[in-house]
């Protein structure tokens, strides 16, 4: 059984997202998964366009991320 | 629910307090990105948790974490989802229940199923980790896993509403 590196362990601490890095987060997600920008996703979805079928998991992926929008 | 996930991954929780959005804030793994999980099974691992901090009376107050929804997805080596635990009441999608999604990594032969919104009862992280590890040769990274998910699951359990 593998003992935690230091650096992981200081690096393991939960990290309070500033909205900065929220709408990184955000952005990076949209782009990975949807080839999209987190602002195109915002107003993509808040527009109903993924409302066919909002549930295929690289969509709800990023949806998940919505609270990072502000 | 870092001690948890630390069962089998070193990445980070982050979180996100934004109490003016209309959204609930948000916990995710990481960046976002899936975080492959240590051992033969080569599988990667995708949380997303809603929550918010709520008052509490009793044994479970002042104040207590009620869990708003969350997104549990395991990937295979090639970025397939295997599954995918939801549970998203808010939003636009009209399933507002937990339900289980079989993906494309899962191999099933039926199509129904690709697209199946399978109900399953509330799941808690610790059994998709449990999980990982008992069905999936995921390689825990600390000997006192099943105390530390047994632990943090009956604390769950305990406090649930």
């Amino acid at each position: 059984m593998p003992s935690v590196p230091a650096a992981a362990a200081d690096a393991a601490a939960p990290h309070e997202l500033s909205r900065e890095e929220g709408l990184a987060l955000l952005d990076r997600q949209a782009r990975r998964y949807l080839g999209m920008s987190g602002d195109e996703f915002v107003q993509a979805w808040r527009s109903g366009q993924f409302d066919q079928d909002p549930d295929r998991p690289e969509v709800m992926r990023v949806a998940m991320l919505l609270p990072l929008a502000g | 629910m870092q001690e948890v996930v630390r069962c089998v991954t070193y990445q980070p929780l982050r979180y996100s307090t934004n109490y003016k959005s209309a959204e609930p804030p948000l916990l995710v793994l990481g960046n976002g990105d899936p975080v492959p999980l240590p051992g033969p099974g080569r599988i990667s691992l995708t949380f997303a948790m809603h929550y918010a901090i709520v008052r509490a009376t009793g044994r479970r107050g002042p104040w207590r974490t009620s869990t708003r929804g969350y997104l549990y997805g395991l990937d295979d080596a090639d970025g397939h989802e295997i599954l995918g635990y939801h549970w998203h009441p808010y939003g636009r999608s009209p399933e507002t229940r937990p339900h289980l999604h079989l993906g494309a990594g899962a191999g099933v032969r039926r199509p129904e199923l690709t697209s199946a919104h399978l109900p399953t009862g509330r799941i808690a992280i610790e059994d998709v980790l449990r999980m990982t590890i008992t069905d999936f040769g995921v390689q825990p990274l600390r000997a006192d896993w099943q105390q530390v998910l047994a632990e943090s699951q009956a604390a769950f359990e305990r406090s649930r509403t």
